[in-house]
C-alpha cells in the first residue's frame, strides 16, 4: 500500500510540476490571456491606446532554458540509498530527496530551503554513512577478519606477552598524491615497569630516556619521524630503545666522580647528615662507634625525597627524639 | 525586621573594635589606680581562677596549666625582654593590661620537658620551633627564655634575626676579614641586650676570656679578663662589636663545654641566615649574602653541634623571608638545603592555633581586662570563626581603632 | 467559524489531484489517511465561502487566486514532506510508518553535524506547518464587504482586544456600583492572585491576534489589562483575564528545594554549582552534622585575609544559626578576593536552604542572600578618567 501512496504521490507532483510549467507558460503568452480575460471579464477597463500597434514597443521576449525537474522526484521511496550516495561527497539539493531547510531567519518567514543554499554544502555530511552502509561496508569486509588468537581474550593477557605499544596513523584524502608527510610517524610506548633494572641502569636510563618518560604515567614513548618511510622510523624506534636499555646497564670510569649536586635522591650515606649524626651519638666516646639507626636514616631520606609534610616531620622528629634520648 | 537583624550581625565585629576605646579608658583608670598603690600590687598574692595559674615558675607548670595564664614579674620581664623578645602588639598589650601575662601552652610546654630531660653533657640539641604565621612561635620563645633565666642559663637570645639583614641600622666593610660586611650598631645593641639579660649571673659566674684580643695596635683585651669587660668594651667600641660578638660567642662556647656554664640560645626568624640574598648593599653595589656578613658566623657557630651544656631554640618564620620564597612554613622548606643540613638532627616543634579551652581562656581574659566589654549572645563564636582559632588574627579583631 | 467555512469550501471549490488521488486509489483507508491532514492542516487559509455566479469584486478574484495558489503551494510542501520522510526513513534503515518527528530531528543531526551555535541555524526537516507561520484567512466576503467592523482600522483583532477589554472594564464598574448601592462589598476570598503571573509578552500576543503591533499599542493593552485586573471585582472576569496571563516559571523553579544526598560517612550533603559573583565562580558543599570547619581551597578561612570577605562568608551561617553545626567545603577560582568571598556566600547561603526550615528560607530570601548579584565591573570610557569620573577640569 505504501509504495501505491508514492506512486500516487508521486503523480501528483508530477502533475503539479506540469500546472506550475503551464502557468508560466500562460504568464510569458501575455497576448493570449489578456484576450481571455476579455472575454471572461466585461467590466475590465478599456485601455486608452493613443499609438497604434505598431508603435507599441515590443517587449524583448527573454528565453529561459527549460530546467529539468530535480532527480529526487523520480527517486522511489524504497531505493538503495547505498547507491545513490556511495562516498563523501558534498551536499547536492537535487540528489538528496529530503525537504531540508537551513538558516536563520528573522521570525515570521520560513528557512531558506535547500536549492542554492551555500550552507548546507558547508557542514560536512554523512549521507554515505549511513547505519544501512556502515552495515553492508563491514558485511562486506568481513571475509577479509581473522579470528583473534586464542589465549589473548583479554587485555591483560595480552599486554604481559606485548608490552610495546606501536601506533601510526593512516591517512585518506583527496589530494593527487596518496603520501602524507605525517604518515612515517612511528610512536612506540611501553610501561617503564615491563623492564627489568638495577639501581644503577635505571638512574641512567631515566637521564638518557629524558622527557620521553612521563614521571606520572610510568609510561615511555619514542616519537620517531626523521626518517622517509614508516618502516625506517619503526626500526629506528626500536633501536633506540634497545640502545638505551642496553647502554644504560654500562658503568663508564667517570660516573664514579658523580657529586652530590648530581644525585637523583637524597641518600643519607651520602650527607652531611650521616656525619652529624655519628659525632653527635660519640661524642666524648673512645671505644666503638655507634651508627644511627636505620629507621633514623629512613626518615631523613623520606623527609627530603618525598617532600615535607606534617606526617614525615613527625616521623623525623620521633626518630631524632629516640636518637638523642629524649623520648619519653 | 530582617535589616533589623542584619545591620546588628553585620555590626557586631565594629562593636567590638568600638568597645575597645571604653576598655582602654577603663583600663587607664586602672593603670592609674595600680601607679597609685604599686607596693599592694606588689605583694598582693596572684589572682587563681579558671583562666590564671598561681604558679609563676616555667619550670613547675604541667598539664595542668595548660590554657592558663600566670604572670611574669615586671622586673624580670624588663631584664629578659627589655631588648625585645615579644612582638610589639603584645608588649602594647601587656602596657595596657598592666600587667605581663603569658599562656601556658603544650609547644612550650612540650619545650621545657624537652630540656629538663636532655642530658647537659651531650652535644646541644637544636629545637626548632615552626608554625603558620601569628600562632604564637615567639611567646613559645620566651616562655622558654623565662625558663632559662629562673634556671641560671646564660641567654644568647637574638629577638628578630631577619632584623639584621632587612633593615640594619649601618653596614661598613669589616676591617679583620676581607670582603665581609659589619653591621656594628646593631652588633653593639645586641651586646647590650646580652648584658641587660645577664649581667646578674655573669657578677655571679665571674667567667673569665681564655685568650688575649687584640683589636688594634693599642686596644687589647688580656686574657684573664672578665666577660663583662669584654662585653663593655664591644658596646664602648662600637667599631669592634661585631668582632667582639665573636669573641664573645666562641668564649661562651668553650665555658659552656669546660661545664663553667650553662647556655641557652634563643634565636628568633632562625631561617634569615640562609636567605639567599639580604638588602644591605656591598661597595660594587651588590646585594650580599647573609653568610656575608660578620654577625652571622659567631650564631651559625654557636649553633651547631660542638659543643655541650647548652640549649637552642631556634624558630622558623615565613615573615623572615621575602616574596618568593614564603610558600610553606615548614621548616625544611624555610631552612633550604644548607640550612637544614647545619641543623639536622634537629628536634622540630609545631606550634599551632589554640585550641578550644585556649580560646575560651582568652577570651575569658579579655572580658577581665574589660578589653572586651559589650557582648552579645553569639559573640565569642563568632570571634572563633572570624579568627579560626589564630592568636594573631584574634588579637587584631579586639583590637583597638 | 473560519475553519468550519474553509475546509467546507476546500472541498468544494478545490477539486484537485487530491481527490482525484482519492479516487484512484481504490481503499477507504487510503482515504482517511490523505484526508485527514488535510482537514487540519488548512486552519486558518483558505479561500472563503462559495463563489457565486454573482459579480465578484476585483479584490475578491485577486485575493482567491492568491489563496489557492498558497493552498497549492502547502499541499505540494507536505507532499513533498511526506515523500521526504519516507526517503529518509529508507535511508537510516527505520521503519517509514513508525517514524516520528523525533527521529527525523535526530537522523538530520546526525548525517549533517552542523556546530552553528543557535539551534534555529541548524539544518531542520520539519512539517510545512511549522515552517511557513500562519496567515490570516478571508476578512471580507465574495462582494468585497468585510466581516470585521474594525476591518479598516488594519489591526480588527487588537482593537476588538481592546474594545472587549474595556467592555469587560464597564462590566465590572456597573457592578461595583450596584452591590454598593446594595451595600455589598467584594469578597476578598475570591480575589484574583495574580502574583507568579505575567501579561503575554508582545510577541506572543502577535502570535494569538495574527497581527503585528506596535510597541505603544502593546503599552495600551498592557494599560488596559492592568486597569481590568485592579478593579475589586476583577474575579468576576477571571476567565477573560486568564486568557492573556503567562505563568512565571522561574520563581517557581528557584523555590524548589533540593534533597540533602548522603556521603560515605552517612552525612547529608549539599553541593551548589555555579556560584558567580563577579568573574568568580565557586563550588560549595555544606555537610550537615559538622563542627563548623571551613575549607576554601584547600585552606582555612585564612584563605581571605580581610575581615570584611570572612564576615561576609560567615554571615548567611550566621543568619540562619547555624555557625558550627555544619561543615563549609569550597572550591574557588577567578577574580578577586571579595568577588569570590561573595561567591562562596552565595554559595552557602543556598546550600543551606535544604537544611532550615521553610520560614527560614523566606527571611534568607528577604535579607537578599539567596539573590545572586549580577553587578559586573563597568567598563571604562574613552575621553573619562574611568567608567563615570571626568577628568579634573581645569579652566586654564
Amino acid at each position: 500500500m505504501a509504495t501505491n501512496l508514492v506512486r500516487l504521490l508521486e503523480g501528483s507532483i508530477r502533475s503539479n510540476n506540469a500546472g506550475v510549467a503551464q502557468r508560466t507558460l500562460r504568464v510569458f503568452s501575455s497576448q493570449q490571456q489578456q484576450s481571455e480575460h476579455s472575454a471572461e471579464d466585461d467590466e475590465e477597463f478599456r485601455v486608452l491606446n493613443l499609438r497604434t500597434v505598431k508603435q507599441q514597443a515590443r517587449r524583448r521576449v527573454i528565453k529561459k532554458e527549460v530546467v529539468p525537474p530535480p532527480r529526487t522526484t523520480h527517486m522511489p521511496v524504497d531505493q538503495d540509498w547505498t547507491a545513490v550516495w556511495s562516498g563523501p561527497r558534498s551536499f547536492h539539493p537535487a540528489s538528496v530527496p529530503l525537504p531540508l531547510r537551513q538558516g536563520y531567519t528573522e521570525r515570521g518567514a520560513a528557512a531558506p530551503s535547500k536549492y542554492a543554499n551555500a550552507e548546507l554544502m558547508k557542514i560536512p555530511n554523512f549521507l554515505h554513512l549511513t547505519p544501512p552502509a556502515i552495515r553492508q561496508q563491514c558485511e562486506a569486509i568481513k571475509k577479509f577478519c581473522t579470528p583473534w588468537p586464542k589465549g589473548l581474550e583479554s587485555e591483560a593477557t595480552w599486554k604481559a606477552i606485548f608490552p610495546v605499544e606501536v601506533v601510526t596513523t593512516d591517512y585518506c584524502h583527496s589530494l593527487p598524491t596518496i603520501r602524507h608527510p605525517e604518515a612515517r610517524r612511528v610512536t612506540i610506548t611501553l610501561k617503564l615497569s615491563d623492564l627489568k633494572f638495577d639501581a644503577h641502569a635505571k638512574d641512567k636510563f631515566l637521564r638518557l630516556v629524558g622527557d620521553r618518560y612521563n614521571q606520572e604515567t610510568g609510561v615511555l614513548t619514542f616519537v620517531a619521524d626523521r626518517c622517509p618511510t614508516r618502516k625506517q622510523n619503526y626500526d629506528y624506534a626500536l633501536y633506540l630503545l634497545t640502545a638505551c636499555y642496553h647502554e644504560s646497564f654500562i658503568t663508564e670510569p667517570w660516573e664514579a666522580s658523580k657529586s652530590e649536586a648530581d644525585m637523583e635522591v637524597y641518600l643519607f650515606e651520602r650527607n652531611k647528615a650521616k656525619l652529624s649524626a655519628e659525632a653527635i651519638l660519640n661524642w666524648n666516646a673512645n671505644g666503638e662507634k655507634q651508627a644511627p639507626s636505620a629507621t633514623y636514616a629512613d626518615s631523613v631520606e623520606k623527609l627530603i625525597n618525598e617532600g615535607e609534610n606534617e606526617y614525615n616531620i613527625a616521623k623525623y622528629k620521633e626518630e631524632v627524639l629516640k636518637m638523642l634520648k629524649i623520648a619519653n | 525586621m530582617f535589616r533589623k537583624q542584619f545591620g546588628n550581625l553585620s555590626r557586631v565585629s565594629t562593636h567590638l573594635s568600638r568597645n575597645v576605646l571604653a576598655a582602654r579608658v577603663a583600663s587607664r583608670e586602672a593603670e592609674m589606680s595600680t601607679n597609685a598603690a604599686p607596693a599592694e600590687a606588689a605583694t598582693a598574692p596572684p589572682v587563681v581562677n579558671e583562666f590564671r595559674t598561681g604558679v609563676g615558675n616555667p619550670g613547675e607548670h604541667s598539664d595542668v596549666q595548660i590554657g592558663k595564664f600566670y604572670t611574669i614579674p615586671m622586673e624580670e620581664k624588663k631584664q629578659i625582654f627589655s631588648g625585645g623578645g615579644l612582638p610589639k602588639q603584645y608588649e602594647q598589650q601587656i602596657k595596657t593590661f598592666t600587667e605581663a601575662c603569658l599562656m601556658v601552652r603544650s609547644p612550650a610546654l612540650e619545650l621545657l620537658n624537652y630540656i629538663k630531660r636532655a642530658d647537659l653533657s651531650k652535644p646541644v640539641v637544636r629545637y626548632v620551633l615552626y608554625g603558620d604565621n601569628g600562632v604564637g612561635k615567639t611567646l613559645s620563645m620566651a616562655h622558654v627564655l623565662h625558663y632559662g633565666m629562673l634556671n641560671d642559663f646564660l641567654l644568647v637570645h637574638v629577638p628578630w634575626a631577619p632584623n639584621w639583614m632587612k633593615r640594619p641600622k649601618e653596614s661598613a666593610n669589616s676591617a679583620s676579614q676581607e670582603g665581609f660586611i659589619d653591621l656594628p650598631f646593631d652588633a653593639a645593641a645586641w651586646l647590650v641586650h646580652f648584658k641587660t639579660q645577664n649581667s646578674k649571673l655573669l657578677e655571679r659566674l665571674q667567667l673569665k676570656t681564655s685568650k688575649e684580643y687584640v683589636w688594634s695596635k693599642r686596644e687589647s683585651t688580656p686574657a684573664g679578663s672578665s666577660l663583662i669587660e669584654l662585653v663593655e668594651h664591644g658596646i664602648a667600641r662600637i667599631k669592634y662589636a661585631s668582632e667582639t660578638t665573636a669573641a664573645l660567642i666562641s668564649e661562651l662556647k668553650q665555658l659552656a663545654t669546660a661545664g663553667q656554664c650553662k647556655v641557652m640560645v634563643a634565636i628568633d626568624g632562625y631561617n634569615a641566615f640562609f636567605h639567599p640574598i639580604t638588602r644591605i648593599f656591598s661597595d660594587n653595589k651588590q646585594r650580599v649574602s647573609p653568610d656575608r656578613i660578620t654577625l652571622t658566623q659567631p650564631f651559625l657557630d654557636i649553633t651547631n653541634y660542638d659543643w655541650t651544656n647548652g640549649v637552642c631554640i631556634l624558630s622558623v618564620d615565613k615573615i623572615a623571608m621575602t616574596e618568593g620564597y614564603m610558600e610553606s612554613y615548614l621548616p625544611r622548606y624555610l631552612l633550604g638545603k644548607e640550612g637544614f643540613e647545619h641543623l639536622d638532627p634537629f628536634v622540630p616543634v609545631h606550634v599551632g592555633n589554640y585550641t578550644e579551652k585556649e580560646f575560651t581562656s582568652y577570651i575569658k581574659y579579655y572580658l577581665d581586662r574589660h578589653w572586651i566589654s559589650k557582648t552579645q549572645p553569639g559573640f565569642e563564636e563568632q570571634l572563633k570563626f572570624m579568627s579560626n582559632m589564630n592568636p594573631y588574627t584574634l588579637m587584631q579583631l579586639v583590637r583597638g581603632l | 467559524m473560519s475553519l468550519r467555512v474553509l475546509s467546507l469550501n476546500l472541498l468544494k471549490n478545490n477539486r484537485n489531484f487530491l481527490q482525484n488521488a482519492v479516487r484512484n486509489s481504490k481503499g477507504p483507508g487510503a482515504q482517511a489517511l490523505a484526508v485527514a491532514p488535510y482537514a487540519t492542516q488548512v486552519t486558518v487559509q483558505a479561500t472563503p465561502a462559495a463563489v457565486q455566479k454573482q459579480k465578484v469584486s476585483k479584490a475578491m478574484k485577486a485575493y482567491l487566486e492568491r489563496a489557492k495558489e498558497h493552498d497549492d503551494f502547502m499541499k505540494t510542501q507536505d507532499l513533498e514532506f511526506q515523500i521526504g520522510k519516507r526517503h529518509l526513513a529508507n535511508m537510516m534503515g527505520a521503519d517509514a510508518e513508525t517514524f516520528t518527528q523525533e527521529d527525523i530531528d535526530e537522523a538530520i543531526a546526525y548525517l549533517f553535524p552542523s556546530g552553528l551555535f543557535d539551534k534555529r541555524a541548524r539544518p531542520a526537516m520539519r512539517s510545512p506547518e511549522e515552517v511557513f507561520p500562519a496567515r490570516k484567512a478571508a476578512e471580507f466576503d465574495e462582494t468585497g464587504r468585510p466581516f470585521h467592523s474594525m476591518f479598516y482600522t488594519g489591526k480588527p483583532n487588537f482593537f476588538q482586544l481592546l474594545h472587549d477589554i474595556v467592555e469587560e472594564t464597564n462590566k465590572l464598574y456597573d457592578l461595583e456600583e450596584r452591590m454598593l448601592r446594595r451595600g455589598n462589598k467584594p469578597d476578598e476570598n475570591q480575589k484574583l492572585e495574580t502574583a507568579g503571573f505575567q501579561l503575554l509578552p508582545k510577541d506572543q500576543l502577535e502570535r494569538v491576534l495574527v497581527e503585528h503591533i506596535a510597541d505603544i499599542e502593546y503599552q495600551n493593552f498592557t494599560n488596559a489589562m492592568d486597569r481590568l485586573i485592579s478593579l475589586p471585582y476583577s474575579y468576576k472576569s477571571k476567565a477573560f483575564i486568564e486568557r492573556y496571563l503567562k505563568p512565571l516559571i522561574d520563581q517557581s523553579k528557584q523555590l524548589e528545594v533540593p534533597k540533602p544526598k548522603i556521603d560515605e560517612q552517612g552525612r547529608q550533603y549539599i553541593t551548589t554549582y555555579e556560584c558567580l559573583r563577579k568573574t568568580a565562580r565557586a563550588d560549595v558543599t555544606v555537610r550537615l552534622p559538622g563542627t563548623g570547619k571551613i575549607t576554601i581551597n584547600g585552606q582555612d578561612i585564612s584563605y581571605f585575609s580581610s575581615e570584611e570577605c570572612k564576615e561576609q562568608l560567615l554571615f548567611p551561617l550566621n543568619y540562619s544559626e547555624m555557625l558550627g553545626k555544619v561543615d563549609v567545603e569550597a572550591n574557588v577560582e577567578g577574580g578577586g578576593p571579595s568577588g569570590q568571598a561573595g561567591a562562596i556566600r552565595w554559595g552557602i547561603a543556598m546550600s543551606l536552604r535544604s537544611f532550615v526550615d521553610q520560614e527560614m528560607i523566606e527571611s534568607m530570601r528577604l535579607a537578599g542572600l539567596l539573590t545572586r548579584d549580577y553587578r559586573r565591573r563597568e567598563r571604562k570610557k574613552y575621553g573619562q578618567e574611568g567608567a563615570r569620573r571626568k577628568y579634573t577640569w581645569k579652566k586654564r
